[in-house]
C-alpha cells in the first residue's frame, strides 16, 4: 500500500481528503502544519506528499525547501487556494500543483498522474 | 499620539473616530451572516493596500479555501496580495491539540514570521469553548499584550452573544457588534461600536449594506452633525420659479432654508417642485431626488406643463436622482444626496417624498432629526431645499395646519388644501411658516394648466389638469 503524507492545516479538508485517499487504498498520515510535515516526512519517508501551501509555522514551500536540503526526493503534490502563478517566483521544485477547492476525482487523478510521472507502481 | 489605521470601511472609520488603534485588540461580534468575515477581510485588504501585511487565522473547522474562494469574488479582493502580503492559515489543529497556550504561541509566532501588522482571529468562541472562563480571560489579556508588542491590530470574530460584562468585552480595546434583525418581513442589518478606546466615536446603531463591494456602513446622519453651519447671506431670497408665489413669500424662499411642502396626493406638490427647479442654471445647479416618477416620466410631465427641464438636464444644470421607494436605507440616500450636491455644486434641491424615507427609517421617531440633519448638511454647501410630504385631504374651508412633527425642524412650511366649487375641484396654497418673514398670510387659490401652476382665485381647474 502506497504511503502518503498529507500536510494540511485545515482540519475539515484533512479529514475528508484522508478518508478519500484511504478509500482509494492509500495509507495516509496527517500533519497539521509544515513543521510537523517536515518532521514526519523525514521520519516516515512516505512515497508521496500532498501539501497545502498557506500553513502556520512553516509554509508548504518552506517545508519542501527543507525536505530538499535533507535529501528527500519523492514526489510532492502542492495544493493551494491561490493560483500557482501567484506563488513566490523563487520557490523550490515540486511534482505537481492542484488548485483548491478540488473535487475528489481531481485529487485522485492528480495523485495518479504524479505516480506515473515518478514511475511508481 | 496613538496611531490609527483604517478599518477599510469609510463609514466605520467615521464611527470609530478614524479606525483601529495600532497595538490594540478588538472584538467583532454578530450572528452568522451578519457580515463579520467580510468586514474582517475588507480590513485586511485595505491594510495591505496601504502597504501593511495581514494574516487571517481561522479557528473554525470550515475550510479556508472555501472562504477564500468566496472572498475572491468581492471587489476589494486583490489577487496580487495573496500570499505576498496577505495569508490565510488555520489554527484549529493547534487549538485542538495544545489548547489556548499553544494557540497563543502560534499567534505570536505567526505575527513575527509574517511581519503582519493586522491579524484576524476568526472563531474566537471556539477558543472559549476549550477553556475555563479564567483561562479564557488570561488568553484575551495575553493576546492584547501580543498585539501591543507587535504594534499590530488584532481583530477577533465571534458569533457568541455575550453580555457587556463578560471578561473579553471589558478587557479588549474595542468591541463592535453587527446585527441582523427582522422588522415585519424586512431584514435590517446594523453595526454598533459598543466600545472603542480613544475619542471621537459615534455611538448607537447604524445601518449597513452588504454588496459585492463588501460591507458599507452608513452613520445615522443626525449623529454626524458636530457644528452649526454659518449664517452668511441668510437674508437673501431664492425664487420658487413662480412670480405670484415669490410675491407671496416677499421675494422667494429664504436662501439656504429648508421648506416643507405639505399636501394630499395630486395636489400639485411635484409641479411646484418642478417650477422651483426650473430656475436652476449652470452657475446655480439644481438636484432632484424622487421616489415615484422616474426621471423620464418626470421630464415628460414637465414638458406637458411647459416647464423646460430637458434643457437644464442637457446643460448639466439639473441632476435627477430616482430610487424605488421600498427597501431603501435613508442614511445611504442622504449621504448620496449630499455627495451629489457637493459634486455638482447644487444650490436648489427638491426632495419629492419624505414618506419613503420615514417608512424605511425603522425608528420613525428619527424622522424630524433626520430631516433637520440633512437640511443642515445641504445648507452647509449653500443649497436651498424643498421637501414634499403627503397629508390627508385638507379642505380649503377649514384649512388648518395638520399636526406634523417635521414642521418645527424646517424653516418654512407651505400647505396645499383642496376643495370644490360646484363640480370643479380647486386647490389653495397657504404659507404656514416662513423664516425671517413677513408673508402675505392668505390662502391663495391656484390651478394647474398647460403652463404649470398658476395663481388666481378666479381660475378653475380644467378637465385635462395633470396633478402632481
Amino acid at each position: 500500500m502506497l504511503r502518503i503524507l498529507l500536510v494540511e492545516d485545515d482540519p475539515d479538508v484533512a479529514m475528508v481528503v484522508s478518508a478519500l485517499l484511504e478509500d482509494a487504498h492509500y495509507h495516509v498520515t496527517v500533519a497539521a502544519n509544515g513543521k510537523e510535515g517536515l518532521d514526519m516526512a523525514l521520519q516516515e519517508r512516505p512515497e508521496l506528499i500532498i501539501s497545502d501551501f498557506m500553513m502556520p509555522i512553516l509554509s508548504g514551500l518552506e517545508m519542501i525547501a527543507k525536505l530538499h536540503e535533507a535529501g528527500y526526493t519523492n514526489p510532492i503534490l502542492l495544493c493551494s487556494a491561490i493560483p500557482e502563478t501567484q506563488l513566490p517566483t523563487e520557490r523550490p521544485s515540486y511534482g505537481a500543483f492542484l488548485r483548491k477547492p478540488y473535487s475528489g476525482a481531481e485529487l485522485l487523478d492528480a495523485v495518479t498522474r504524479l505516480r506515473k510521472k515518478a514511475n511508481m507502481s | 499620539m496613538l496611531e490609527k489605521i483604517s478599518t477599510g470601511v469609510e463609514g466605520l472609520d467615521r464611527l470609530t473616530g478614524g479606525g483601529f488603534l495600532l497595538g490594540s485588540a478588538y472584538i467583532i461580534q454578530g450572528p452568522p451572516g451578519a457580515g463579520k468575515t467580510l468586514l474582517a477581510n475588507q480590513f485586511c485588504f485595505a491594510h495591505v493596500r496601504s502597504g501593511g501585511r495581514a494574516l487571517y487565522m481561522s479557528l473554525l473547522a470550515e475550510s479556508s479555501a472555501r472562504m477564500l474562494n468566496y472572498i475572491s469574488q468581492m471587489a476589494f479582493f486583490d489577487t496580487q496580495a495573496v500570499p505576498e502580503s496577505m495569508q490565510y492559515i488555520s489554527a484549529y489543529g493547534v487549538l485542538e491539540r495544545e489548547g489556548l497556550p499553544g494557540l497563543l504561541k502560534l499567534v505570536q509566532h505567526e505575527l513575527r514570521r509574517f511581519g503582519a501588522t493586522a491579524m484576524v482571529l476568526d472563531g474566537t468562541f471556539v477558543a472559549q469553548s476549550v477553556a475555563s472562563e479564567q483561562e479564557f480571560r488570561a488568553f484575551i489579556h495575553a493576546l492584547q499584550g501580543v498585539a501591543g508588542v507587535a504594534n499590530a491590530v488584532l481583530v477577533m470574530l465571534t458569533h457568541q452573544n455575550r453580555d457587556s460584562s463578560s471578561p473579553e468585552h471589558t478587557m479588549v480595546d474595542g468591541w463592535i457588534e453587527m446585527r441582523d434583525e427582522m422588522f415585519g418581513y424586512r431584514s435590517y442589518q446594523s453595526i454598533q461600536v459598543r466600545k472603542h478606546r480613544g475619542a471621537g466615536i459615534i455611538r448607537g446603531k447604524h445601518r449597513i449594506r452588504i454588496t459585492e463591494h463588501g460591507v458599507a456602513v452608513f452613520p445615522r446622519i443626525e449623529s454626524c452633525i458636530s457644528h452649526a453651519p454659518s449664517d452668511e447671506a441668510l437674508a437673501d431670497r431664492v425664487s420658487v420659479g413662480l412670480s405670484e408665489l415669490d410675491r407671496l413669500l416677499e421675494g422667494g424662499l429664504p436662501y439656504q432654508s429648508a421648506t416643507l411642502l405639505l399636501g394630499p396626493t395630486g395636489s400639485g406638490k411635484t409641479t411646484l417642485g418642478m417650477h422651483f427647479l426650473s430656475t436652476a442654471s449652470v452657475e446655480a445647479p439644481g438636484l432632484m431626488l424622487g421616489f415615484y416618477e422616474t426621471p423620464a416620466r418626470l421630464l415628460m410631465k414637465a414638458r406637458s406643463l411647459n416647464i423646460d427641464l430637458d434643457r437644464l438636464v442637457e446643460q448639466g444644470a439639473l441632476t435627477l436622482m430616482w430610487l424605488p421607494p421600498a427597501d431603501i436605507l435613508p442614511d445611504e440616500i442622504a449621504m448620496a444626496v449630499v455627495r451629489q450636491a457637493k459634486a455638482s455644486g447644487a444650490k436648489r434641491i427638491f426632495i419629492d417624498g419624505l414618506i419613503p424615507l420615514r417608512d424605511n427609517l425603522v425608528d420613525s421617531e428619527r424622522m424630524p432629526y433626520f430631516v433637520n440633519a440633512l437640511s443642515l448638511n445641504l445648507r452647509e454647501i449653500g443649497a436651498t431645499v424643498v421637501y414634499t410630504s403627503e397629508t390627508k385631504e385638507i379642505s380649503i374651508d377649514d384649512a388648518v395646519m395638520p399636526s406634523d412633527e417635521l414642521s418645527s425642524m424646517v424653516d418654512n412650511v407651505l400647505l396645499v388644501s383642496t376643495g370644490h366649487r360646484g363640480p370643479a375641484s380647486k386647490r389653495s396654497l397657504s404659507v404656514i411658516k416662513l423664516r425671517d418673514g413677513g408673508f402675505y398670510p392668505l390662502m391663495q387659490e391656484f390651478h394647474i394648466g398647460d403652463k404649470g401652476l398658476m395663481f388666481g382665485s378666479e381660475n378653475v381647474v380644467p378637465h385635462n389638469a395633470r396633478p402632481g
